[in-house]
């Protein structure tokens, strides 16, 4: 028996082996790079030559006031957006779930934002947001809502706020299509029964729908988390992670210190520090399963 | 194959190129040098047209040598380069601006061009002689730009006003126009064009008689920068200026009549011209309305890349490229701003297209030409350059006064200075 899984095992190994050297390949070595990096003082001018620093880019990171202001922007931004994204995104998909005339042009038409190129969004909103001749205050101020031109992008205490907006725009198709699917496994009749037992619309939705599609939401929230540290085309176009570094993030950061200021070591620093936060995220997700699932268990 | 078959197979092999011909085998032999030049220029209206054209022009001369355009825009353009030669890639020939020079010099992407041109028969410029590190010419220059008042005469006449020539002139100017419902002014409003705020903000500095540094040591905090500082944020505060412009908004609304005057570089009216031909009459160009009489400049350098394989090609480019005939077709190509070599100009290829030479030649004489980088710290200007952004956004969107976030900008300048 214990030879037979032996066997079984090493089948097994074999079979995931190419895709485990592919992984190790074109992430695992990447990855190792990058945090070897971290500790050099690399410059993007000649990046074959340099000097093992030890820690001093980190050092050199965290004493820097405006890292601090950095992290505190790209905690903003994460959990702006991935709320954001999953609440449109849940709205969305339980108006899909539902049946009316037109649904299946809705379901394509909801798609558009996601399948438009970043850049193109970008340098739209650029316009839309544009103070003395967007579309944005042009509605705004038409309606009486605000008198004059309003900096959406250059206004320190309104940017985050835009490029938030914008972010949701585009990325909350991708957790509406995630959550349409999960909502389609949710069984008709647990929710019929509710109602038959005098539930009504919200209750049907937070003690029926909700459970049922709770693991969907979890690992949504796992991939938006990541991909939001990482979002870096948007913001870039959008301001550059200004004005006076309100909408500065981690990877615009890292983009500014490594291409700009051709600091590859101090970029791959604070490279090192977005990928310990993604494994932290990561543990969490995982910690919240596990005891999701031992709750179940117990029930 | 088997053995015993390659016999035939050659056989067959060379009795098709028999039929080919000699002319065909001779073409084979004579395949042309394929080499790369990056320019900006490629990306952009009215000036990549004519950049086209010069090198299509060099490759019908010289059928051995083959160009590919590599069309990078501007902003993304250092760093495009800068990533790629460091990776010992990157264009045969590629243009940088005097901020990225030396800097692509020290990390050893520039091949000199002593051995590889005959430079002493080109006529050069002095201004040549700043692409020249530890007695070598590493460099020449693609154009010596400089920065001047950029104004409508239509705009200015229709409220009865002269070109200011001062700082307090261009407030009363400005405040007229106002009245009038036009844009005054326009300048870099965004934080998503921190490298063009350098320049815009530079000409205000130099006009109030400051410099980002002397002698290697930053002066970010002096009298006449702050003063510099304060009176462009005075400008965007009094609402003069479209809030939020980036540098192509502001230039397609100075076409369109709604901002009347800006600070530019030369090549810009002749840009303006291509995109509104009923602009042309209408273009003036002044001397900055400051009394220090300095003006920013910004030299563009072309050169040939270390890690090239066909240098020899690239220097027949170049060396093309500074012939009268590639120096003439650069001259109109950039708007009339000055090249590399001293240029007969008896027969202007700009002639009547551009009404606005007298003025720009008598704008140039009148001030002295100072360039955007740091003195004695061309090795950090980059980084220098975002410190100084992000102290103007700290100015122009946060409400802090000039003063303090200079000091504050000056302790960073000085922390990166002595890196």
């Amino acid at each position: 028996m214990q030879s037979n899984e032996r066997a079984i095992n090493r089948e097994a190994w074999f079979g995931i082996a190419p895709a485990v050297l592919l992984l190790a390949a074109v992430q695992g070595y990447p990855i190792l790079r990058g945090i070897y990096l971290s500790f050099t003082n690399t410059s993007l001018l000649s990046p074959n030559r340099s000097t093992f620093v030890g820690l001093r880019n980190f050092t050199a990171l965290f004493n820097l006031d405006s890292f601090q202001i950095t992290m505190v922007k790209t905690l903003v931004y994460a959990t702006g957006s991935v709320i954001g994204a999953v609440v449109l995104g849940l709205a969305a998909a339980l108006v899909m779930n539902g049946a009316f005339p037109g649904r299946r042009l809705v379901r394509a038409m909801i798609l558009v934002p996601w399948a438009t190129p970043q850049v193109a969004v970008a340098l739209v909103f650029v316009w839309i947001f544009n103070a003395d001749y967007g579309v944005l205050n042009y509605a705004l101020s038409s309606i009486g809502l605000i008198d004059g031109g309003v900096l959406w992008l250059n206004d320190p205490d309104l940017a985050m706020g835009s490029v938030l907006l914008v972010t949701i725009w585009k990325i909350f198709p991708f957790s509406a299509l995630v959550l349409l699917a999960a909502l389609q496994s949710v069984p008709a009749s647990l929710e019929e029964a509710a109602r038959i037992d005098g539930a009504r619309g919200f209750a049907v939705l937070t003690e029926i729908t909700l459970p049922g599609i709770r693991r969907t939401i979890l690992v949504l929230v796992l991939f938006l988390s990541i991909w939001s540290l990482r979002r870096f085309e948007l913001i870039w176009l959008l301001t550059q992670g200004g004005p006076v570094r309100a909408t500065n993030t981690l990877v615009v950061d890292l983009y500014r210190q490594g291409f700009v200021n051709a600091h590859l070591g101090r970029a791959a620093a604070i490279g090192v520090v977005g990928f310990l936060a993604s494994i932290l995220i990561t543990i969490v997700y995982y910690y919240v399963e596990q005891r999701s699932a031992r709750r179940a268990g117990e029930a | 194959m088997s053995f015993r078959k390659f016999p035939y197979a050659a056989a067959i092999g060379l009795g098709i190129a028999g039929l080919l011909g000699p002319e065909w085998a001779a073409a084979q032999s004579a395949s042309p040098v394929t080499i790369e030049f990056a320019a900006w220029q490629f990306t952009e209206k009215g000036r990549g047209e004519k950049l086209n054209a010069l090198v299509d022009k060099f490759m019908q001369g010289h059928p051995d040598i083959k160009i590919e355009k590599v069309a990078v825009p501007y902003p993304q353009f250092e760093q495009t380069i800068f990533t790629q030669a460091g990776q010992g890639a990157g264009p045969d020939v590629f243009l940088l601006g005097d901020d990225a020079f030396p800097k692509a010099v020290n990390a050893g992407f520039f091949e000199p061009l002593g051995e590889l041109m005959d430079l002493p028969s080109l006529n050069l410029t002095s201004v040549n002689e700043d692409a020249v590190i530890d007695g070598k010419q590493y460099g020449l220059v693609w154009g010596a730009n400089t920065y001047n008042l950029i104004y409508n005469k239509e705009l200015l006449s229709s409220i009865g006003a002269k070109v200011p020539a001062s700082y307090e002139e261009f407030l009363d100017v400005a405040k007229r126009l106002q009245e009038k419902g036009v844009f005054a002014f326009a300048f870099r409003t965004t934080s998503a064009e921190t490298a063009g705020m350098w320049y815009d903000v530079s000409n205000w500095v130099y006009g109030a008689g400051g410099r980002w540094a002397k002698d290697g040591q930053p002066e970010f905090d002096g009298p006449q920068v702050v003063e510099g500082v304060d009176r462009l944020a005075n400008i965007y505060k009094s609402g003069y200026v479209p809030k939020g412009a980036d540098a192509a908004t502001y230039r397609r609304m100075f076409w369109e009549g709604k901002v009347a005057m800006f600070i530019d570089n030369l090549s810009l009216p002749g840009i303006i011209a291509a995109g509104n031909p009923d602009m042309r009459d209408k273009i003036g160009v002044a001397r900055n309305p400051f009394q220090s009489g300095d003006h920013a400049s910004l030299t563009t350098f072309i050169g040939i890349n270390a890690n090239s394989k066909n240098k020899k090609a690239a220097a027949e480019f170049m060396s093309y490229l500074f012939s009268q005939e590639g120096q003439l077709a650069l001259y109109e190509l950039l708007g009339g701003v000055s090249v590399g070599t001293k240029l007969d100009l008896s027969n202007n290829p700009l002639g009547g297209n551009a009404p606005w030479l007298g003025e720009m030649e008598a704008a140039i004489e009148a001030q002295r030409a100072v360039s955007t980088v740091p003195e004695g710290l061309a090795q950090k200007a980059s980084e220098l350059r975002t410190v100084m952004s992000e102290a103007l956004e700290q100015v122009l969107f946060n409400g802090t006064s000039a003063q303090d976030a200079m000091k504050k900008a000056q302790e960073q300048a000085k922390a990166i200075a002595a890196e």
